[in-house]
């Protein structure tokens, strides 16, 4: 079965070396989603509520591209910054989620690649049949 | 359709680990593919377990994994793959020590990293696995 390759336009890349979203079969996986602006600045410097709210939306519109909805992740990980950064990932999950309850792994780093992010997301999709 | 071959989510939250008050799973199954959110070492009510002992907290956070895997209807011989997050390189020893108790003979692909911290306040370490059911 061939694999399926997702770039919005809109979401920035540093390199053109990597897709946004690559689906095989049922599962969609994406890369890494940082707050990007689409020149590649990073959008709201230390404000954690303002980066997670922007690499949502980025989410969403890869997610778009491959018909998926956030209803249809089955895992999240995020790579914070501080644990600080906890707090306003689970109050913006509980809204971007709804009902589903993704698995869910963080993981606390020095950084992230663009400097001055304090948070990095990748979403796992399984589509239903 | 069985109910293994759905592709409806379920949602594994076994109540042993304690109550869950959060936007996440402790585990998801999709179909035969089960992801179990990192466990640190911790009991039911948050508690670190056996306190800066990396080997007894390694030890907990394999049982809550195994739980959320018996949880999904799979055992530690499902697990493909295994990501370690560590504060400490020092701990490394310890983690494989229980591993071995935890897997047998039964390898997984593996990485580990040390990370900068970890939740919640006194885990020295967390883990997270993939499970793929026949």
């Amino acid at each position: 079965m061939p694999k399926q390759f997702y770039d919005p336009p809109c979401v920035y890349s540093p390199v053109n070396i990597y897709s946004h979203g690559v689906r095989a079969g049922r599962t969609l996986t994406l890369a890494g989603q940082a707050p990007l602006a689409e020149d590649g600045s990073v959008i709201g410097p230390g404000d954690p509520a303002a980066q997670c709210r922007r690499v949502f939306a980025d989410l969403k519109k890869t997610l778009d591209l491959a018909g998926a909805t956030f209803a249809d992740v089955v895992y999240v990980r995020a790579y914070l910054t501080h644990k600080r950064v906890m707090p306003e990932l689970r109050r913006i999950s509980i809204d971007i989620f709804g009902a589903n309850r993704p698995a869910f792994t963080p993981v606390i780093v020095p950084s992230v690649r663009a400097e001055g992010a304090l948070v990095e997301i990748e979403l796992t999709v399984v589509f239903d049949v | 359709m069985s109910r293994e071959n759905s592709m409806a989510k379920q949602f594994l939250n076994p109540p042993a680990l304690g109550a869950v008050d959060s936007p996440y799973s402790q585990g998801v199954r999709a179909g035969n593919t089960i992801w179990v959110s990192a466990q640190a070492g911790h009991d039911a009510q948050g508690r670190i377990v056996g306190g800066e002992d990396a080997e007894a907290q390694c030890h907990a956070i394999f049982a809550r994994i195994g739980a959320v895997l018996a949880a999904g209807g799979a055992r530690p011989t499902d697990v493909v793959m295994v990501r370690g997050f560590l504060k400490q390189r020092d701990c490394l020893q310890a983690t494989w020590k229980v591993r071995k108790e935890f897997f047998g003979d039964h390898k997984p692909a593996s990485t580990t990293f040390m990370v900068s911290d970890v939740e919640p306040a006194g885990a020295l370490m967390s883990f997270e696995v993939m499970a793929m059911l026949d």
